[in-house]
């Protein structure tokens, strides 16, 4: 019954009294949360814990929402801000590019991994290369990493990314084009290809 | 145009955003400049190997865990009656149940009084119709409204 229903339908018989219905958005939307916290803060964080409260906060603040932008995009803005947050108390963005990934992280990483059709040596090296972008992502500007997350991870589209991020459109177009040249200058710089 | 000028629209194109004019000068200027070749195949292997991360894993009853704790925290109960309700609106209510309680109370000490007035017609009627003998009746409550009537 649950899925049928839209976002809106769904907000409006929570607002009215069915909150068990927040079930069905939580399992809606916790995969992309999840994807979006791991994006930002990498794989030293708890990222279960983040989307917890993210979405704990969406609950408290429900009726704050005036349907004027979708769910999702209105979600996002959450995630993000609770990531950025996140990010500031471990003060995680003073990690050289050159530290040694530890043998934990490293498992993580391989595990989110997709799962393909490419040979071993393939693999590592997709690995590797992975391992090094998350780590440079580390150190590129806040705004300029939600965006490519936004765009590149998340699959948003320039509307949505302009709405999330409450930015023109024009503006989508070049913080994208910094953000990737950003990123491959720290790649360059880090000699990792 | 210079590489300088190129890059924005490469960008562009690795999202395929890119169409007629622009794409075509695009297209055009890949011919003569690798640089920007290569800076547009950079690009493509960014997007390819971000795009390509998988589902993160999570608990399987995530949503249960989170409704767990939103009913231990009782925000279950507050969501979904007063706290649906704005502000402004809450207040008014308040102010409302508020009227309605100092009314009713200034309502029945007003009736308390009458009650106590009768008391002093019902005392003074008793007099009266011990003097004027009236009727046959013992009941000082008939007594009191023949004489109040």
């Amino acid at each position: 019954m649950g899925t049928l229903m839209n976002d809106r339908e769904l907000i409006q018989k929570i607002l009215a009294g069915q909150e068990n219905l927040f079930k069905l958005l939580v399992a809606k939307y916790k995969d992309k949360v999840v994807l979006l916290i791991y994006s930002f803060c990498g794989s030293g964080c708890d990222y279960e814990d983040i989307a917890q409260n993210v979405f704990i906060k969406v609950f408290r603040s429900l009726n704050k929402f005036r349907f004027d932008s979708s769910f999702s995009t209105w979600l996002y803005k959450i995630t993000i801000n609770e990531s950025i947050n996140f990010g500031k108390r471990k003060n995680k963005n003073v990690i050289s590019l050159n530290e040694k990934v530890g043998q934990e992280e490293d498992e993580e990483l391989v595990n989110m991994l997709p799962d393909s059709d490419y040979s071993t040596e393939e693999k590592l090296l997709r690995q590797e290369t992975q391992q090094m972008i998350q780590k440079a992502m580390r150190h590129m500007q806040d705004n300029y990493k939600t965006i490519l997350i936004l765009k590149d991870i998340e699959d948003l589209s320039y509307d949505e990314i302009a709405e999330t991020m409450g930015i023109s459109m024009d503006k989508v177009k070049i913080w994208l084009f910094r953000a990737r040249q950003q990123l491959r200058e720290i790649i360059t710089r880090g000699n990792l290809e | 145009m210079k590489c300088n000028d190129m890059e924005f629209l490469i960008s562009l194109h690795t999202d395929n955003k890119l169409s007629g004019g622009e794409l075509e000068k695009l297209l055009k200027h890949f011919e003569e400049c690798s640089a920007c070749r290569q800076t547009y195949k950079d690009f493509l292997r960014i997007k390819e190997l971000l795009g390509s991360q998988k589902e993160i894993p999570i608990t399987d009853s995530f949503e249960n865990k989170i409704m767990k704790i939103l009913k231990n925290k009782e925000d279950i109960r507050t969501a979904g009656f007063l706290h649906a309700i704005p502000r402004r609106q809450l207040f008014i209510l308040a102010a409302s149940f508020l009227f309605i309680v100092l009314s009713s109370v200034a309502y029945l000490s007003t009736r308390k009084k009458t009650v106590y007035d009768f008391g002093w017609y019902y005392d003074t009627a008793i007099e009266n119709t011990e003097d004027a003998s009236y009727g046959t009746s013992d009941s000082k409550s008939e007594n009191f409204f023949l004489t109040v009537y």
